[in-house]
């Protein structure tokens, strides 16, 4: 059967090569946005920075950051972004199951994330109109829920797709977004805990 | 082979390293050395990246390969998507709402679901495992018993919202005359329907959406007008005074025509023997 131009202009996204390893462009696509995610993070710990360097009482009197919540939140992110490679694992010995459950873990630990990050902010009191701190924290939160919302995005896209049959040993792209992606995450929070807990 | 992407990212990388180090030991400027080490980290990682991504190049097949290597036959053609455009409207609209309010935020989080699930679906059926069976499969299995009771919801859910929004926009009287031309509307409408059988399909969906699209309309139109006032009920307490406190209760309570006020004492409280 000879195929036609139509079936040849199909992307990158569904030529997995024959050893199943080629990541496609979804893959180099996730990267780069990871990539972006973690520069953006840069600039606004570039900010915090600036900031910090004109401005005499920082962080100003009456807040205290905690560390607890700082190493609770890190170590969540480690396990998802192992989980995240977890999936990959499965996915490429073709274990579906196993593959729908990591991701659905992935998903729940990111959620967790969300959801203790969420309750740090409204405890620290802090609004984007408080003070010159206030608003940076405030606005590197808000970047590291919305990069760690859209791992939770890309995690249940894929699981869809896993639990669709869509994702295998033959193709295991989005396997490999999956773990990137969660890995990106990961480190987008480490530059803000570097921020925030660690330079302060 | 590096390709000249790759060359140019590291360059970059390079560049921006130098930068970074050369400004931060000139002017003990923390942040632009900081934005100049990302640029540089980031660079560097895209130029591994494109490095390792190789050509996009068509795949070749020989034409005596084996019927599972060749790309699958017969299906539609990719179509174009809109839905990268829609979720930039999206993210952009969320973007939004972090400096607006809670509306825009809700819009966006609309559109992003739209994109989303619009985007999954085509991506979905273009994918080379996907039938026509399988596509009726899944809508047997898992759309219509999930998606019909949850779509039934919101769509109940949204019209007494939007109804209920225009009730309290409306003054009292004007509240009662629109609920009663409104179950007549739909009392009238639903028996043409059901006793004619020359309705076209189209028409009715177009009738039904107009019909939808209309309430939510005026549901939105109410929310932005606002709630007439209320008379609120005054001095009424609904509950007992603590022990040892008096309580004043008002005059409409208690002392009907007079207007005085009239103060009850409280009940003793009775402390072991």
């Amino acid at each position: 059967m000879a195929a036609s131009g139509v079936q040849l202009s199909l992307p990158p996204a569904d030529r997995a090569g024959d050893d199943g390893h080629d990541p496609s462009l979804a893959v180099y696509g996730v990267v780069a946005m990871g990539v972006a995610a973690v520069v953006v993070m840069g600039a606004l710990m570039a900010a915090w920075l600036a900031v910090e360097a004109g401005t005499q009482t920082w962080p100003p009197k009456g807040v205290t950051v905690q560390n607890y919540f700082g190493t609770t939140l890190s170590v969540t992110m480690l396990m998802s972004a192992t989980v995240g490679w977890w999936v990959l694992y499965a996915v490429r010995r073709g274990d579906r199951r196993q593959a729908a459950m990591a991701l659905t873990v992935a998903m729940f630990l990111e959620l967790c994330f969300i959801n203790l990050l969420t309750y740090v902010m409204r405890g620290s009191h802090l609004g984007p109109a408080t003070n010159a701190y206030g608003t940076l924290y405030y606005a590197v939160n808000a970047a590291t829920i919305a990069v760690a919302a859209s791992g939770i995005l890309v995690a249940g896209l894929t699981l869809v797709r896993v639990l669709g049959g869509q994702v295998g040993p033959a193709r295991p792209q989005l396997g490999w977004v999956a773990a990137w992606y969660g890995t990106f995450v990961s480190l987008v929070w480490f530059v803000m805990y570097t921020t925030v807990y660690v330079v302060k | 082979m590096v390709p000249l992407g790759s060359k140019a990212l590291f360059a970059l990388a390079g560049l921006g390293l130098i930068a970074s180090i050369a400004y931060g030991v000139a002017t003990k400027d923390s942040s632009a050395t900081t934005v100049l080490g990302f640029v540089a980290v980031g660079a560097f990682a895209l130029g591994v990246a494109v490095l390792l991504a190789g050509a996009d190049q068509e795949p070749w097949v020989a034409t005596d390969a084996p019927l599972a290597e060749q790309p699958p036959a017969g299906g539609r053609g990719l179509l174009p998507s809109a839905f990268p455009l829609v979720a930039a409207a999206a993210f952009g609209t969320l973007a939004l709402a972090a400096a607006t309010n809670v509306v825009v935020g809700v819009v966006g989080l609309v559109l992003a679901a739209v994109a989303g699930l619009g985007w999954l679906f085509q991506v979905w059926t273009e994918d080379g495992t996907y039938s026509a069976g399988y596509g009726l499969r899944i809508k047997e299995r898992l759309l219509l018993p999930v998606g019909l009771p949850v779509g039934v919801v919101a769509l109940v859910g949204a019209i007494a919202i939007s109804v209920s929004r225009v009730f309290l926009a409306l003054p009292e009287k004007g509240t009662r005359v629109a609920a009663i031309v409104i179950a007549i509307v739909i009392l009238l409408s639903a028996f043409a329907i059901a006793s004619s059988k020359r309705v076209a399909r189209t028409a009715l969906v177009l009738l039904t959406t107009f019909a939808f699209v209309a309430v939510i309309a005026a549901g939105i139109a109410g929310q932005a007008h606002g709630e007439r006032s209320f008379e609120k009920a005054k001095g009424i307490r609904h509950y007992a005074p603590l022990p040892g406190q008096p309580s004043t209760v008002a005059a409409s309570d208690t002392a009907g025509a007079t207007g005085s006020s009239a103060t009850t004492a409280a009940p003793t409280t009775t402390t072991g023997s």
